[in-house]
């Protein structure tokens, strides 16, 4: 067995990557597994940096499709030149982290297991078929994130499992290998880093074997995984974690702010009107909160909601006391940072509440208590999310409310065109 | 209500408020509150328009207390620097009185200052009090506030006081000043603070036990030999010399906080997590501890002092050459207590806690020791032999609960060592907060004050419970007073203690566990 180990060093702690050189049988993980900590424990004490601790709360499963797996190799081309490589590059890539690029898989889960120690199972689906030579569908790597800290506490490591399965054959394969990988008695995590899709039988088995599953919403501009995801959560409840709805907890509260002075609260029973400004991109973002204001208000899925067609922007009116107030969207190119929102405007009792953006990383508060010419919004990355997002309580009853209010904006915009 | 702030994780948020801090140009203030505050406002969890008043004898404006205290949040708080953004609107709702305690004309000063914030900032006049003076002044405080119309009883607006320990330095002193925060406040007003209580580990202790169903059905005399508590600080006293010689350790850590241990340790199931039953159940634990007559002191009370020695590679110097502290002196620095709890749960099993200066390290730990398999298949005791075929090794099973540093538990067990032989190793399974939740756990001052900024009391202590452990400490201070003419057991500074203290575990077969 070839041992690869790769340093990174992090501001509080660095993290060794201890690779298994070459792919695996799927049945002989578990033993690649066991060399590999011997291994790492030997590398630990020859480094002088003591014993090692196998750390795990979670069974942390990430699923994603990949590109095409390449042609297969022609003659003495030298990296191998086939899919592994394809495969091994999308996985572990640790690139940096820029505007809209989300955070490549490998990264992300490097960076969530140093916050929630758990044994990793990243499943990359390719399209096409294995490379010549693999003789098997699903293809498997071995490694061990190890995290030791400055403060000169002892490493503490991560098992990670990367399987690819090629074609349609090869995701087959997944639900099974899966129940044969996963830790017993721990819970599981299925992070989906694709869009959510509308019926998955693959999702399905996934979903099944899961204690909590991370979706999000803001991955796409396409509407219609709202609607995905509210299907989603028909089924399978309060499991489902958005991280898309976690992203606009700072947004959220700014808002929400407004309206704790005594008096205020009662504004908002006399709505006159919202406006969301978003990116493209943003689009599910400015819907999930006019879908949480409008769910908090009580309003929304059953009221009537009337798409009205304007020129290039959405806009319905909704009937609300004895009046009809507008909720308008308008979409503009730009990065309006990881929130994607520009501007978010509330008009309730005669006065107007006000978030705009300044820059990608500060914006404006404007109300009739506040005003706040410039104030950081303190967002996070997708990292940061998937800790919280396992590290709290799954059922989230605010963000469902919401999200079925989203989901019938969208179905409303799709039956008026 | 705000129907818009349910379902964000700060929906803890006060209600309106002003804190207002006597002796706010003390140490505290700028090394813990003030850190807090930001904190909390970092997290947003400090309700709009609130604001602090920091009161003291020092003279400074505003300005220069709002940079005094950002410069202390720059040094002293988890999240350094300080972010600008956050500063930009926490900075300018901190105000400052420069007043003397006994000047009547000061707190009409300070009511005109409320009042103002209260109508700029259009706050309710709720009012948290927080008095971080030397318990001396706290009579001059109260009877000027209520003279001043400063305070009320009333629910809503409503004012509450937090106040910092030492809550009295015997019995006496704790019912007397009881009795002064009890004429002008109801003891719902009152929180009494404990900054133990504010760490997660201690909390953690209420879901160990009571969420977990594998503990409570051996928590008793049947499975515990004995419990350990420890709580060991490798510094002497850091300029502290005064204030030490007159409390000791005794007063300084085992009467409030490794009590307060104690009873987490020991208390009967709540019947609810409501604040009083908890602290229901912590009283009657403290009331159920077996008085020492005086004649038997010796056998369940060893205190020490040290004397010059090593400490963490520095040589450091004696407790009586420190500065401050008499040349005679017979303060201690340690003290070791064996305790005795009389009830079905808790009959025979030993407590023995130990708290000192100048440890080899810094630990504050809870050790619980099992009793050994009642069939001795396996050898007890020694390292690993094997001879004659026989089995070595069997060491008893320990529920380590560490509170500082690394906060964690651990659990000690054997395992057989793998080979032909039966001999057995002891091993650990550990849980550790640093490495199993990712997220920070807040400072102990930011959980509490977010407490009584909210009303939850939970977390602070009762009347009654002050009095029940100064009931039982009071009395050790009292034979101690009559024997004073002995001598001191001594340590040197960087050991475990005065060999005296051996003597208290040796009672039950055991030693103490070197944390």
């Amino acid at each position: 067995m070839t041992l690869s180990v790769n340093h990174k060093a992090f501001p509080s702690s660095d993290l060794v990557l201890l690779d298994h050189g070459e792919a695996v049988h799927i049945n002989q993980v578990e033993s690649c597994l066991t060399q590999l900590w011997r291994s790492a424990s030997e590398h630990s004490q020859q480094e002088g940096k003591g014993a090692l601790a196998l750390a795990r709360l979670w069974n942390l499963v990430s699923y994603h499709t990949g590109p095409q797996a390449p042609p297969p190799a022609s003659g003495d081309d030298t990296g191998d030149g086939t899919a592994n490589d394809t495969a091994n590059d999308t996985a572990n890539d640790t690139g940096d982290v820029t505007g809209d690029v989300p955070e490549p898989p490998g990264a992300l889960l490097e960076r969530v297991t140093m916050s929630i120690p758990a044994r990793v199972i990243h499943l990359l689906h390719l399209q096409g078929d294995p490379p010549p030579g693999l003789g098997m569908e699903v293809e498997a790597r071995v490694g061990n994130h190890c995290l030791i800290s400055h403060a000169g506490s002892r490493m503490v490591c991560c098992e990670a499992i990367h399987l690819t399965g090629y074609g349609a054959a090869g995701q087959s394969h997944f639900p099974a290998v899966l129940r044969a990988l996963l830790v017993p008695h721990l819970p599981v995590a299925l992070l989906w880093l694709d869009e959510v899709p509308h019926r998955s039988r693959l999702l399905g088995e996934l979903l099944g074997m899961s204690d909590r599953m991370l979706v999000d919403t803001q991955r796409t501009s396409d509407t219609s995984s709202l609607l995905a995801v509210h299907d989603l959560m028909r089924n399978a409840g309060g499991q489902i974690v958005d991280l898309g709805w976690l992203r606009l907890r700072p947004m959220r509260h700014l808002v929400a702010d407004f309206f704790d002075p005594p008096g205020r609260a009662e504004q908002l029973e006399k709505l006159e009107g919202i406006a969301i400004e978003t990116s493209p991109k943003g689009l599910n973002s400015g819907l999930m909160m006019a879908g949480w204001v409008l769910s908090r208000l009580g309003l929304g899925e059953s009221q009537g909601l009337i798409p009205v067609q304007g020129e290039g922007n959405l806009r319905w009116k909704m009937a609300h006391g004895a009046g009809v107030f507008p909720l308008d969207f308008s979409i503009r190119e730009g990065y309006g940072g990881l929130d994607e929102i520009f501007r978010f405007e509330l008009r309730a009792g005669g006065d107007v509440f006000e978030i705009r953006d300044v820059d990608p990383e500060h914006v404006a508060v404007s109300g009739p208590d506040r005003q706040l010419p410039r104030i950081a919004l303190r967002e996070s990355e997708e990292a940061e999310l998937v800790v919280a997002a396992l590290g709290g309580a799954p059922a989230d009853a605010v963000f469902a409310k919401a999200l079925g209010v989203a989901a019938h904006l969208v179905e409303t915009l799709q039956w008026s065109q | 209500m705000n129907p818009l702030r349910e379902g964000l994780a700060e929906e803890r948020v006060p209600e309106p408020h002003v804190m207002i801090i006597f002796g706010a140009s003390g140490d505290l203030t700028k090394r813990k509150l003030l850190p807090a505050l930001y904190s909390l406002a970092r997290e947003r969890m400090l309700p709009p328009n609130f604001a602090v008043v920091g009161v003291a004898r020092n003279p400074f404006t505003h300005e220069e207390f709002r940079e005094e205290m950002k410069a202390g949040c720059d040094k002293y708080s988890r999240r350094k620097p300080v972010e600008e953004s956050v500063w930009s609107d926490l900075g300018p709702r901190i105000y400052y009185l420069e007043a003397e305690f006994n000047d009547p004309q000061a707190y009409l000063s300070l009511k005109a200052l409320l009042e103002k914030i209260e109508q700029e900032r259009g706050t309710p006049a709720n009012r948290l009090f927080y008095f971080s003076t030397p318990p001396s002044v706290f009579p001059m405080i109260l009877e000027n506030l209520g003279q001043a119309g400063l305070i009320s009883r009333a629910l809503s607006p409503w004012t509450r006081v937090i106040v910092e320990k030492p809550f009295g330095h015997d019995l006496e002193s704790a019912q007397m000043l009881n009795r002064q925060l009890k004429q002008v406040f109801r003891e719902a007003q009152i929180y009494r603070i404990d900054h133990y209580l504010g760490k997660e580990t201690v909390q953690n202790m209420l879901t160990f036990r009571f969420a977990n169903g594998m503990f409570e059905p051996i928590w008793n005399q049947y499975h515990i030999h004995h419990v350990q508590i420890t709580s060991a600080e490798s510094l002497g006293m850091e300029g502290r010399g005064g204030y030490f010689e007159e409390a000791g350790i005794l007063r300084d850590m085992v009467q409030n906080h490794l009590f307060q241990l104690l009873c987490l340790v020991g208390m009967e199931p709540p019947v609810s997590l409501d604040s009083d039953a908890i602290r229901d159940e912590k009283v009657k634990f403290l009331k159920s501890l077996r008085p020492i007559p005086p004649e038997e002191m010796e056998r369940y009370v060893v205190r020490g002092q040290y004397l010059a020695g090593h400490v963490l590679g520095e040589t450091v110097p004696g407790y009586r050459e420190e500065p401050g502290v008499d040349a005679a002196s017979t303060t201690e620095t340690y003290v070791a207590l064996r305790l005795l709890v009389d009830n079905w749960r808790w009959g025979n099993v030993p407590f023995f806690i130990r708290a000192a200066k100048r440890m080899p390290k810094k630990v504050t730990d809870i050790s619980i020791l099992f009793r050994n398999a009642p069939v001795a298949l396996f050898r007890p005791g020694g390292a690993s032999g094997g001879d004659s075929g026989g089995v070595s090794g069997v060491v008893p099973n320990v529920l380590t609960i560490r509170i500082q540093p690394d906060e964690g538990i651990s659990l000690h067990f054997g395992s057989k060592i793998p080979g032909p032989t039966m001999d057995i190793a002891p091993v650990n399974m550990e849980f550790r907060y640093g490495t199993s939740f990712g997220k920070e756990p807040p400072e102990a001052y930011e959980r509490l004050i977010l407490d009584a900024m909210l009303g939850d009391s939970t977390l602070f202590i009762r009347d009654d419970e002050t009095e029940a452990s100064w009931q039982f400490i009071s009395k050790i201070h009292q034979w101690w007073k009559a024997s004073d003419n002995r001598d001191i057991p001594v340590y040197p500074a960087g050991s475990w203690g005065p060999a005296e203290a051996e003597a208290l575990p040796a009672t039950r077969n055991a030693e103490w566990r070197d944390s």
